[in-house]
């Protein structure tokens, strides 16, 4: 009876310890030097050092609440009474850390922050009218029951309603044809005809009250220089930002199709494809630049940080590009917000449980295999190795000469191959590399190599692409007098049955 | 008389015999083949000079050399071997040549010749055993071996999940 005594106390005691070491779990804290220092890839110049946001001040920022969030539909598909039953609600907030026990639990919780935004706006005619325009435009895809994953309606007071605004779910999420929604994807959010829409909305006020075209080059010039400016780097890409008409500023954003965004720090003309998020955790740099390491979790807490809002602050040598730092505001309220470390931890942790979901249309096996030995033969497994289908290294593009003391400290696979070098030379982002993609769940990326130039993996094997009289599905800035797509010249030679079983490989992973 | 007569034949076969007989080279070819993610990649050098000499000793090889230019490498992917002359690989510029020389040769039965090369690449020195073959074809002699290296033995790529260390390397050539 004493030792059923002893086992049961035993027990009671391992519980309790356990339960709280899982309620105690350390939360880290990535904004400190330990990971700022080395977590961003020097600028193609090296000369020019990123600044960001002294630690102390980066700790002043205001966090981010996180209320419960509701569905956004497209006008006249929600439910009837929809809004009426949403202003009767009482604020709700759903991201509480102290109620984190499990993994499944930080996930979950990660899920609510991918969802939500740092800016939140209210809710107006004007949104509504926007997304029934973009659907109509046939730009808007519509997920089940005619819900839009990209924004949150937000109830945080009684009888007031707001949208989210820029978040992670706007660009890594993905309505299919079948109308499922697929969260981490390559997404296809029309991020940039949105915008244009709004530009489109602003030029043509100003040109009827008849503004003088000076003073709309000013009022544009904010936004160029904000998304972006990079007024140290002296190159025709620069220039032509800060000389582009608004039309054509325009005219080049309104051209992003699905999947690719002229996100900050690119330029214009020269916008990104959206990765995808899957096997995130076995990647070694972010972005298509390489710009930052990835570590640990910590350095993808950093990366989350900065792209929400941290980096409006970075200074590049002293150029002040975006927002001043909060010391150095008049008003700290205007200083911008953050998420919280626990906020960070449980978006990174949801991103890391991200997996690409399988092809559901499947080939033949048969030419699947076919397909993979072509892989190998045709060297496409050196820089797409498996497990992860990328070597994790860095790239350098033509024109960019990097010192010989980054090979012991940066991954880099020697040789260009030979794409368009602008995002990685004359943007913010820019650090003379391109990292190798993970090829896992390419088939369902619309957008192809860095710039979303290509779009499918025929056009990519395809020897025309190389021709001054090529016509793109891709991305093609007005500027361009030629629309062929250079480098990356593995596989045009193959025969059409080779690049078929290739293709069909390459779509299985 | 008939005493230095005799002589003046046995020094003339012995000179006979000490005399070199210096060839021309008339072709030559250097190929290798390595596996990448278990499948062979297969190339060449196609500019391969070398020097041969014949003596009645042993194995017949007096000397035997060769020499290539590195930047005349193909491997069918024209991206790939500029890579592969890029200081993650050969390093061309300071390396532009690959040079082996024998050191030592015993003839075996019938074409087969046991020799030990020294071989440089990226001024690393290996002492390489190498099964050859050497035939008469009419007037030419005929040479031909294979043999593995280890890549990362010269510094050539580091290491890799894909590329295997083990390079077969297969040396052909043409004397007249």
């Amino acid at each position: 009876m004493r030792t059923l005594y002893q086992v049961l106390l035993t027990c009671i005691a391992l519980t309790t310890l356990f339960g709280f070491m899982v309620v105690t779990i350390d939360i880290p804290k990535p904004y400190i030097k330990k990971y700022l220092e080395g977590v961003y890839v020097p600028l193609a110049d090296s000369t020019i050092s990123i600044n960001y946001v002294p630690e102390d001040q980066y700790e002043k920022l205001a966090t981010q609440e996180i209320y419960k969030s509701y569905p956004v539909y497209l006008p006249g598909r929600e439910p009837e009474g929809y809004y009426e039953s949403l202003s009767q609600l009482e604020p709700e907030v759903v991201f509480k850390e102290d109620e984190l026990t499990s993994n499944e639990d930080w996930v979950k919780a990660g899920e609510l922050v991918f969802d939500y935004s740092l800016s939140l706006r209210p809710l107006d005619s004007t949104f509504l009218t926007r997304l029934t325009l973009l659907h109509d435009k046939e730009k808007l895809p519509v997920g089940k029951d005619g819900i839009i994953p990209f924004y949150k309606l937000v109830v945080p007071e009684k009888g007031v309603l707001l949208i989210t605004g820029r978040s992670c779910v706007m660009c890594h999420t993905k309505i299919m044809p079948d109308s499922s929604i697929i969260k981490g994807a390559q997404g296809n959010f029309p991020f940039d005809p949105d915008y244009a829409e709004d530009l489109r909305g602003l030029l043509g006020n100003a040109r009827s009250q008849n503004v003088p075209q000076e003073q709309i080059m000013q009022g544009l010039f904010g936004d160029k220089m904000f998304l972006f400016g990079a007024p140290w780097i002296k190159s025709v890409a620069q220039q032509r930002l800060l000389d582009m008409s608004p039309e054509d500023f325009i005219e080049n954003i309104d051209r992003a199709p699905s999947g690719v965004v002229h996100r900050h720090g690119t330029n214009i003309g020269t916008p990104a494809s959206i990765p995808d998020l899957y096997n995130l955790k076995d990647r070694k740099y972010l972005d298509h630049t390489g710009l930052m390491r990835h570590r640990s979790i910590e350095d993808l807490m950093l990366y989350a940080t900065f792209n929400e809002e941290t980096d409006f602050m970075s200074k590049y040598n002293d150029y002040n590009m975006l927002r001043p730092w909060p010391n150095e505001q008049e008003n700290p309220m205007r200083a911008g917000r953050r998420y919280s470390d626990a906020q960070l931890y449980a978006l990174a942790k949801y991103i890391y449980s991200l997996n690409a979901p399988k092809n559901p249309i499947s080939q033949p096996e048969e030419l699947v295999n076919k397909g993979q030995r072509i892989f190998a033969k045709e060297g496409c497994v050196t820089c797409h190795a498996p497990p992860y289908f990328s070597n994790n290294m860095l790239l350098p593009v033509d024109g960019f000469t990097f010192p010989k003391s980054y090979k012991s400290k940066l991954d880099i696979f020697d040789i260009s191959v030979g794409t368009d070098p602008q995002l990685a030379m004359s943007t913010r982002r820019g650090t003379g590399f391109y990292k190798v993609p993970s090829l896992i769940g390419v088939w369902n990326r619309q957008a192809l190599l860095h710039d979303g130039s290509i779009s499918s993996l025929e056009e990519l094997l395809s020897k025309e692409r190389l021709q001054d009289n090529f016509e793109r599905t891709g991305y093609n800035a007005t500027y361009n007098t030629s629309q062929k797509v250079e480098g990356h010249p593995f596989g045009l030679e193959l025969s059409t049955e080779n690049k078929q079983a290739l293709i069909a490989y390459v779509n299985s992973l | 008389m008939k005493s230095s007569y005799f002589t003046l034949i046995f020094i003339f076969l012995c000179s006979c015999s000490a005399i070199a007989q210096k060839l021309v080279l008339e072709e030559a070819t250097v190929n290798f083949k390595v596996k990448n993610a278990g499948f062979w990649v297969n190339g060449y050098f196609d500019d391969v000079k070398a020097e041969m000499e014949l003596q009645q000793s042993n194995c017949k090889i007096k000397k035997l050399n060769g020499k290539l230019k590195v930047a005349s490498i193909h491997t069918g992917i024209s991206l790939r071997d500029e890579h592969l002359k890029n200081d993650d690989y050969f390093d061309i510029e300071l390396y532009p040549e690959i040079w082996m020389e024998l050191l030592y040769c015993e003839a075996q039965k019938g074409k087969s010749i046991d020799t030990v090369f020294k071989l440089v690449i990226k001024n690393v020195e290996r002492e390489i055993h190498i099964p050859l073959t050497m035939e008469r074809d009419l007037n030419r002699i005929l040479i031909s071996a294979d043999f593995e290296i280890n890549r990362q033995d010269f510094g050539i790529g580091g290491d890799s999940l894909t590329l295997a260390n083990e390079v077969l390397v297969s040396i052909a050539a043409s004397f007249k």
